[in-house]
């Protein structure tokens, strides 16, 4: 099984206990090694001019960064998340976007700038044989799983269609399928 | 049976949109976001004791019932007509899209959301129709079809299925590895979560 590993969840909006919930079994039983880490989203500016920021916080709430971390064989988001935009880590809330990392202007072609280079440090942080896996809803159903491969030089596992990623039991089999070499439906291998 | 038919403020929306002239595809619709409207986290056990579910397939007695099926071997499988919800009527996919939306703002859950989401991705035009079945002692089966043109065969594309309500005390989780809801009762009645399959038995377990 895979050495260091990151499991990120959100630590705002609905249903946020329960992907902790899947990231603590996923390291207890999957990834014995995996760092969890939460975001934590805050709108920034006024009006129009309003950006949402995130930031990233291990469970004892250290202040966590890719610069300085290196050699990681998985990067894991365990979240709702949907096609256009990706993880959505604030399920419910009102902050000006719930997918830090989504695409150019909502539009789901390409990534906005802000998700390529958050997607390209998660690249530089994992070795040659890293894989993304994200998990939630339908993410690999359109271009987001495939820009994120691409931005980030890496294989990335997403669904094409639904999944309960908040309940540990059917998200441990896909993540087991995954390491097994044989992702069950619906998760897909995405290439760089 | 209030959750068997939308509510005629919806209805006059649906009639709206699809008697407006084709439109190009607005990417700038709400309709087209990740997440349109606020919705709530589903409560499968809640959902699963008194709300629409959006199952497929479900199998009545082994026989299933899954989308890409056509309403009369539907017909034939429940052995009975349909009534009709909806009669066929053009929508563009845009149409298709704000539709979807509208049947979302019914079921507002996240349940509802991913799953029209997904149906909204194949980006459907051309004909569209609704129709319900009853259930004896189960509830109401609502299947939504879709035909490309006239001369084209029809396929349904979502179902929902309105089970007659239990309080939420009688809704159990069997045990195992897998995300299995029963009922109590005849007919006997569970959902795999996972799989997204109601299986509805009306003959009597241990048979």
């Amino acid at each position: 099984m895979p050495g260091k590993v990151i499991i990120i969840i959100p630590s705002q909006g609905k249903d946020n206990n329960a992907f902790e919930d899947t990231a603590r079994k996923l390291k207890k039983e999957v990834y014995p090694h995996a760092t969890i880490v939460r975001t934590v989203l805050t709108d920034v500016g006024e009006d129009d001019d309003k950006k949402t920021t995130f930031a990233l916080q291990t469970l004892d709430g250290h202040e966590f960064k890719w610069s300085t971390k290196h050699d990681f064989s998985r990067v894991i988001t365990v979240s709702h998340g949907f096609m256009d935009d990706g993880p959505n880590m604030a399920f419910g809330e009102l902050f000006k976007t719930n997918q830090p990392w989504g695409s150019k202007d909502g539009r789901g072609q390409e990534l906005s700038d802000v998700a390529k280079d958050f997607w390209k440090s998660v690249g530089n942080s994992l070795n040659n044989r890293g894989k993304i896996l994200l998990l939630g809803c339908s993410m690999g159903a359109s271009a987001y799983a495939g820009n994120v491969a691409k931005a980030s030089g890496r294989h990335v596992f997403a669904a094409t269609s639904s999944i309960s990623a908040g309940d540990p039991k059917s998200t441990l089999k896909l993540v087991k399928s995954i390491e097994s070499g044989h992702a069950k439906d619906p998760m897909q291998d995405f290439r760089p | 049976m209030r959750r068997n038919l939308l509510p005629g403020f919806a209805l006059g929306l649906l009639v709206l949109a699809s008697a407006r002239p084709a439109a190009a595809l607005d990417r700038s619709s709400l309709c087209w976001r990740d997440y349109p409207i606020p919705t709530a986290a589903v409560n499968y056990e809640q959902a699963f004791a008194a709300e629409t579910l959006a199952p497929d397939p479900i199998t009545i007695d082994g026989k299933a019932i899954t989308t890409g099926l056509a309403e009369k071997t539907i017909d034939s499988l429940l052995g009975g007509a349909a009534s009709v919800v909806e009669g066929w009527r053009p929508r563009s996919d845009q149409e298709q899209c704000e539709y979807l939306l509208e049947v979302l703002r019914q079921h507002a859950n996240s349940m509802h959301l991913y799953r029209l989401g997904d149906l909204k991705a194949k980006r459907m035009s051309g004909l569209f129709r609704a129709a319900e079945w009853q259930l004896p002692g189960a509830g109401t089966l609502r299947a939504f079809f879709h035909k490309a043109s006239d001369a084209e065969p029809d396929r349904a594309y979502l179902f929902h299925l309105t089970l007659l309500p239990v309080a939420l005390d009688k809704v159990q989780r069997r045990k195992g590895k897998s995300y299995v809801l029963t009922r109590p009762g005849v007919p006997r009645i569970e959902w795999n979560i996972e799989t997204n399959r109601v299986s509805i038995s009306t003959r009597a377990a241990g048979r």
